[in-house]
């Protein structure tokens, strides 16, 4: 696990270096940036998508093991007015 | 009883595709729904939290084994009604389940209920106004119903690529832990970059959020969220999708535990890579098939001991787009 501990963050920098020296910018002449613009919203919507359902499932996650592995008396015992 | 149902609602969906595609003469590009259904294998290394710090192990997660293989099965159904030049209305259905075999306290159901709106400013600049309701369920009981409303405003510049500022409140009811219910505002910034005449890009963001705790103040919070992505295809139809978050959460009212501390703090770490090739194309009504393999790596970095893990998860799966 420790090697990919480190692979993860490596390839990211490589990548970023491969992106940024490899390739050119955008050039707006070339492109219907309308379309594109469209497009990168349907991908940001569902990668976005991906990600609540990730975070609600760690979260859920999270709460079943504090809730049945909670070591605290604190955590069971004290509420506020509200509760 | 329930994995009976739920199926059946597989089995309708994949009957009634053919009845969409006939009823849908319109193209491709102007087609108004889409259906995705994705089925993968998942392996974590440490579903259940077991704290990297032995001595901390909390009593009730002992004798539990904390890796697990598990099945994830995911449909997503979206149906998009243009009202004007202006205006898009959309609606949204989404369910996605994992099942971990002999650890079933872990099997969470998520179902997405959303109905969104996009306004367009111009043809680079739109307003978007997103509202879901996200039904959990955990080891076949009622868990969690979750309220989520989510404006945002979208601009595209020529040169500098796309920037999306956002606000997010949601509200979660707890149905068996009334302590976790909890209020949730945030806001966020993220700028996505260009490269490769637009087929390459890098995203940056930064989000902040304060979890307000309804039913028990030791759970509120204050959150910052730093992320960091890269999307580009590589070679031979590979496309490679790298992303990194880095969390801090900060406990505001965490009184004195047992075996924990006053002010708890963690620093999450998020590490995820992704593969995917599409191995099918325009087949009948099947648009895509797609074959994933991503790793992930979560780093629960807390001053509560108990709180302090590592997760590994490995999934390999296939999705297909109609």
């Amino acid at each position: 696990m420790n090697f990919l501990n480190r692979l993860i963050p490596s390839l990211a920098v490589v990548s970023l270096v491969f992106l940024l020296a490899g390739t050119n910018t955008g050039n707006a002449q070339d492109v219907d940036l309308e379309q594109i613009f469209a497009e990168t919203l349907e991908e940001i919507e569902i990668e976005r998508k991906h990600e609540d359902k990730k975070e609600v499932t760690t979260e859920t996650k999270e709460v079943v093991q504090e809730d049945t592995a909670t070591p605290t008396v604190a955590e069971k015992g004290v509420h506020t007015s509200s509760s | 009883m329930y994995r009976i149902k739920c199926f059946s609602l597989v089995f309708a969906f994949v009957l009634a595709l053919p009845c969409f595609s006939q009823a849908d003469s319109v193209s491709e590009k102007g087609k108004n729904w889409k259906v995705k259904l994705n089925t993968s294998w998942v392996h974590e290394d440490n579903l259940i939290g077991t704290p990297t710090n032995g001595t901390a192990r909390p009593a009730g997660i002992v004798g539990t084994s904390p890796d697990a293989d598990g099945f994830n099965w995911d449909l997503t159904a979206d149906y998009k009604y243009k009202f004007n030049d202006k205006i898009n209305f959309k609606l949204n259905y989404d369910l996605d389940q994992t099942y971990y075999g002999n650890n079933s306290a872990y099997d969470v159901t998520t179902q997405f209920f959303g109905v969104g709106m996009t306004r367009k400013i111009n043809p680079l600049t739109n307003f978007q106004l997103d509202y879901k309701y996200i039904y959990n369920i955990v080891d076949r009981d009622d868990f969690s119903g979750i309220h989520y409303v989510n404006p945002a405003f979208n601009h595209m510049h020529a040169k500098y690529g796309l920037t999306r500022i956002d606000y997010l409140y949601k509200y979660t009811d707890n149905w068996k832990f009334d302590s976790r219910d909890t209020t949730q505002n945030s806001i966020g910034l993220t700028q996505y970059v260009f490269f490769s005449n637009f087929k390459r890009r890098v995203s940056l963001g930064y989000r902040f959020a304060k979890d307000d705790a309804t039913g028990f103040l030791a759970f509120s919070r204050k959150i910052h969220d730093f992320k960091f992505s890269i999307k580009s295809p590589i070679a031979y139809g590979v496309n490679l999708n790298a992303k990194t978050k880095f969390s801090i959460r900060d406990y505001t009212n965490r009184p004195t535990e047992v075996g924990g501390v006053a002010g708890r703090n963690d620093y999450v770490q998020n590490y995820s890579i992704k593969l995917d090739k599409s191995l099918l194309k325009h087949w009948k009504c099947l648009n895509d098939l797609v074959a994933e393999a991503s790793y992930r790596h979560n780093f629960n970095n807390s001053n509560e001991l108990v709180r302090n893990h590592k997760n590994n998860i490995f999934q390999l799966g296939l999705t297909a787009k109609f």
